[in-house]
């Protein structure tokens, strides 16, 4: 390459890197603000509590030693205290194994006995890996059953890209979040944390949209 | 309270690094400037290899889905040890950059 145009490649790549870097000060900056609790307000589904057929629970992950992730454990916490407020008679927990010596969804079933929700009352779907496909495999689960409306339990971030999925499978659906970072949190740290989460949702939506999902 | 407690360890940390630079090892006169603009340079070649690593690591995991029956999850690159790992990677390119241009 002519040294004129390395010169010219350095000078630009020297304003893009401050730009960027720029950039990523601003964010940090901003974590010291409320500024990602309002992008995550905008960006997340508002809770619309009421009865249906079924509560289903998306799966969250699970740990390397068959425990529920933080995460995991908020939602099926939510979709616990969502059935004994009797706000449906079933409750589906959806989750893999991963490898792991447990599936997430046997696991968050297993805890929900054990709270004193009845077997005959939980489904567990323990093949879907993704959004797309715990919305594939539950709306067929839930065909035989008549289920028409249900309360979909995930975070908040998620739940508009979820709902859209149900709702394309034939399901009504009414957003129930559990958030295990909540959009009001305070602390830089924890609002980083929402940015991150935010910033990978985003692109989860983008991807979706892009591979025709949603 | 606490956020003001924030800006007042960075202020003097910076003001500590300042004296151990100008008097305890003799670093020459430099614009605030000059040294602000290097940083950002710095940063801004880490955010470059941050959105690289999620981008490339985003395809391969695609590509393992799509060519083999082994599942990977796409969140696996949003991971929190990308950003350090990141900034090494950036801070490396651009001390390579520098002492290649004294050179």
């Amino acid at each position: 390459m002519r040294r004129s145009h390395r010169d010219a490649l350095d000078r630009t790549l020297v304003i893009v890197c401050r730009c960027l870097g720029a950039a990523a000060v601003l964010v940090c900056l901003a974590a010291l603000t409320p500024l990602p609790n309002y992008l995550a307000r905008s960006l997340q589904a508002e809770a619309r509590l009421g009865p249906a057929d079924a509560i289903v629970v998306l799966g969250s992950g699970i740990e390397p030693d068959g425990a529920l992730s933080p995460g995991s454990l908020y939602r099926v916490t939510q979709g616990i205290k969502l059935y004994k407020a009797r706000l449906a008679p079933l409750i589906v927990f959806s989750g893999p194994a991963f490898g792991g010596p447990a599936a997430e969804a046997e696991v968050a079933a297993e805890l929900a006995r054990d709270l004193g929700v009845p077997s005959e009352q939980i489904l567990t779907e323990t093949g879907a890996r993704t959004t797309r496909e715990e919305a594939a495999r539950i709306a067929r689960r839930l065909e035989p059953r008549a289920v028409r409306r249900i309360l979909l339990v995930t975070d908040s971030e998620h739940l508009t890209r979820a709902m859209a999925l149900f709702e394309r499978a034939g399901l009504e659906v009414l957003p129930a979040p559990a958030d295990s970072v909540s959009p009001a949190t305070e602390g830089p740290e924890a609002r980083l944390e929402l940015l991150r989460r935010l910033s990978q949702e985003l692109m989860a939506r983008l991807y979706y949209r892009l591979a025709g999902y949603l | 309270m606490e956020q003001l407690l924030f800006f007042v360890c960075l202020a003097v940390t910076s003001l500590a690094g300042y004296w151990l630079g100008r008097r305890a090892l003799g670093f020459g006169h430099v614009s605030l400037a000059a040294v602000l603009g290097s940083a950002l340079e710095c940063l801004g070649a880490s955010v470059i290899f941050l959105v690289a690593n999620v981008l490339l690591g985003t395809l391969a995991a695609l590509a393992v889905r799509t060519l083999t029956s082994h599942f990977v999850g796409l969140y696996v690159f949003s991971d929190a040890i990308l950003l350090p790992l990141s900034l090494v990677q950036g801070l490396a390119f651009w001390s390579w950059r520098e002492r290649a241009r004294v050179h």
